[in-house]
């Protein structure tokens, strides 16, 4: 398992989020995580990158691994563990610099990159992110003037570019029209080849059209992990048949 | 359908209109199957001709059943049991349909056999004929009550059919063999023996389905299986 979670607690506060939470995601599959508003969905996907970190208050119980390493031990390097873990956002978040210089934010932090090399691997995010042939001609351009959904590739270019092993999505595609959507959704499929994607939607269709495996959070809990073409044609349990048919309980 | 309904109603009484229509088709499907047996068994013409007439009713109760599920796959991108449901029914319509087509191939064989003398092997074809539109009721039913154990019994039991259109057939032969006079006769209830039994079948689809539809098990092509379910 490339992430591990067993048992898992999350407080924020004393109000505890995560209950239990026990689950694994493969190397290098798509893993859609999908339940009502409040049921711990994006809790857990932050857990993954120590994202919550950033929260007062917050604390966690339980084993989350990343390779077999435990990633809140306390010799852990946060700032390691989110290169290895990158994160994409609801809301496309662009800084306000160009789009060579988005990209090449996280290089620059903490390497001295030559110009040359540093060209190379912007341009091959950009290329893995789909976006090169978009930008190729105005890498100096704001990246203020692309729209949402080459700002959502730009953002995912800038995550690709310090070549993590993980990708966290939190609702790609919420703020995006159906065909950057589409566009995003298919970009996934390219990058399953090489990164492990977990990915919290509330489009019950988007996960079963792009994820290897789903999992069913309610109050804080799992319900029901399985692989997505099993869970959205046979769920074994009551609770993930009336989410997904959108039924009363 | 399940016990508790969808936050969007409309959802809702869109696929009660389909499961509706759907048992409109099933009863229509059913009734041809029984009308067409009885016609051959009683010798009625008039009940013959009655069921030819009402293939196209089922034909066009087939396409309404298509298009209704598909404005559900489309407008409603259904999961889970709904998403079951409405691709059954997918199948199901052509199931039904063909045993409406095979109730006509019986009618108009029985009209043919009426010209001549009662039947030899009657009570052979009777119980075959008896056989079949059990399983097609009990499909029918299956399929109206989401009663999985009905449809399992369906399955069970097409051994048996198959077992006596076997015995009717080989009966049949022999009599075409044996008495030049009924050749022609025996010949055609061959015939009736075979539509019989792929009615039958098409019930026996059917009944797959409902299982596939309430377990969320696919049966289909599963005769180790089967033979275990019979101890």
């Amino acid at each position: 398992m490339k992430i591990e979670s067993r048992g898992l607690d999350f407080f924020y506060g004393t109000a505890q989020a995560l209950h239990g939470v026990t689950l694994g995601v493969k190397t290098r599959e798509i893993f859609a995580l999908i339940g009502p508003s409040g049921c711990g969905k994006s809790t857990f996907l932050r857990c993954i990158n120590r994202m919550n970190d950033t929260l007062d208050g917050t604390s966690v119980r339980g084993m989350l691994t990343l390779d077999d390493a435990d990633i809140y031990a306390p010799n852990v390097d946060v700032v390691k563990l989110r290169r290895r873990v990158g994160m994409v956002f609801q809301k496309p978040n662009p800084f306000p610099k160009s789009i060579f210089d988005n990209v090449a934010y996280g290089l620059r932090l903490g390497m001295k990159l030559p110009r040359t090399e540093l060209e190379g691997r912007v341009e091959r995010a950009l290329r893995g992110a789909a976006l090169w042939d978009e930008a190729k001609d105005r890498l100096s351009a704001s990246a203020m003037m692309l729209s949402g959904g080459q700002q959502q590739r730009l953002c995912i270019a800038r995550a690709i570019a310090v070549e993590p092993e993980v990708l966290l999505m939190d609702e790609p595609t919420s703020a995006l029209d159906p065909i950057a959507t589409a566009r995003l959704e298919e970009l996934m499929q390219s990058l399953r080849a090489a990164y492990t994607i977990v990915i919290v939607t509330h489009n019950l269709q988007q996960a079963a059209r792009v994820s290897d495996t789903t999992a069913f959070f309610l109050h804080g809990r799992v319900v029901e992990v399985a692989p997505t073409d099993t869970l959205f044609t046979r769920p074994r349990v009551k609770e993930t048949e009336e989410y997904i048919t959108g039924r009363f309980g | 359908m399940m016990g508790s309904r969808h936050l969007d109603s409309k959802y809702d009484s869109e696929l009660n209109e389909l499961a509706v229509h759907m048992t409109r088709m099933a009863v229509r499907a059913e009734s041809m199957v029984r009308d067409a047996i009885r016609s051959l068994l009683d010798r009625d013409a008039e009940l013959a001709r009655a069921v030819i007439r009402s293939d196209r009713e089922l034909d066009r109760l087939e396409l309404e059943a298509d298009e209704m599920s598909l404005r559900l796959l489309a407008r409603r991108a259904p999961f889970g049991e709904d998403l079951r449901f409405v691709t059954v029914n997918l199948k199901i319509v052509t199931d039904l349909e063909r045993m409406g087509d095979l109730a006509v191939n019986l009618a108009e064989r029985a009209l043919e056999l009426m010209q001549g003398p009662g039947l030899s092997a009657g009570r052979e074809v009777e119980q075959l004929a008896t056989a079949s539109l059990a399983a097609v009721s009990d499909a029918v039913r299956a399929y109206q009550a989401r009663d999985s154990a009905v449809a399992r019994d369906v399955l069970r039991n097409d051994r048996n059919i198959d077992a006596l259109n076997r015995g009717a057939f080989e009966l049949l032969i022999r009599i075409a063999h044996e008495r030049p006079d009924e050749f022609g006769r025996a010949l055609a209830l061959t015939s009736v023996c075979r539509y019989l039994e792929r009615i039958a079948d098409h019930a026996t689809n059917v009944s797959e389905m409902v299982v596939f539809l309430v377990e969320a098990e696919d049966v289909r092509h599963r005769g180790l299986d089967r033979k275990k379910d019979e101890g």
